[in-house]
């Protein structure tokens, strides 16, 4: 895996199509895709392949605006959507989600690229994130947001 | 304050310069402190001019600053913009791991209320 690229993984306490449903409930999503700071979060979204998506998260004295388009949409084993966001520049980041049932509940692993393909993510190699690692513990650790 | 755009394009700049290996290990050995053009260009078997294509790479993402001494020209890097880059993976990962507990709550408060 190159360097660019968050992982998250979780294993969720329900069926994949309740799990892969959840994505696409834009009035359950304002209950889990409010972050720390943020008062309220409205979400609007076209579930179809080449939808777009709105997530408008309001926190006191800012405002970010999440857009993206539904590139994959595999019931219930995947999702993919490019995701931008006003809080990185507006640049255009991707987002993967996959889902493997484990027993009766539901094994998630989300892949965020920072690099889509178009902007030459696959030339980045693993060094990347070795040398970030490094960089990190020199600076002690002062990049947190 | 930079505007959105720019940022953008800062980021593009600075992973392209990232992504080739020789830049990398000049990146690497300038955390030891600056160092000149032909000190950085000693462990590379490439000609002076290819290590200076390479250093005006990095200058134009911003990872380096370079001065000039007399006939020598001094590379320091410039933490801030590759702690930029950093922030971005330290803000998603914190920002979907969150999220991700939040949806296992939500998923299980559902089952509770009953509804499929």
């Amino acid at each position: 895996m190159s360097g660019q690229t968050v992982t998250v993984r979780r294993v969720l306490p329900a069926s994949c199509e309740e799990v892969f449903d959840a994505w696409l409930d834009a009035v359950g999503m304002r209950e889990w895709m409010c972050p720390g700071p943020v008062t309220s979060c409205e979400v609007a979204l076209e579930p179809r392949v080449g939808g777009r998506f709105r997530i408008v998260m309001a926190a006191p004295g800012a405002q970010f605006v999440n857009t993206g388009e539904f590139r994959v949409l595999d019931r219930p084993a995947k999702l993919q959507f490019t995701w931008v966001s006003s809080r990185w520049g507006d640049q255009e980041t991707l987002v993967t989600v996959e889902l493997q049932p484990r027993e009766a509940d539901c094994e998630l692993v989300l892949t965020h690229e920072r690099f889509p393909v178009e902007h030459g993510a696959g030339q980045l190699v693993n060094g990347w994130t070795q040398m970030l690692e490094k960089l990190e513990t020199h600076l002690g650790g002062r990049a947190r947001v | 304050m930079t505007s959105a755009a720019t940022q953008a394009k800062n980021l593009d700049l600075i992973f392209g310069a990232v992504a080739d290996a020789t830049r990398r290990s000049m990146l690497d050995r300038l955390r030891g402190g600056s160092l000149t053009v032909t000190e950085l260009a000693r462990p590379y078997a490439m000609s002076l001019n290819a290590v200076s294509k390479h250093v005006k790479t990095l200058e134009r993402a911003g990872l380096i600053l370079r001065t000039i001494k007399g006939r020598e020209h001094c590379c320091r890097l410039d933490a801030a913009r590759l702690e930029d880059a950093m922030n971005w993976m330290s803000y998603y990962s914190e920002f979907w791991s969150g999220r991700m507990d939040a949806l296992g709550k939500h998923l299980t408060e559902k089952r509770k209320r009953g509804i499929q």
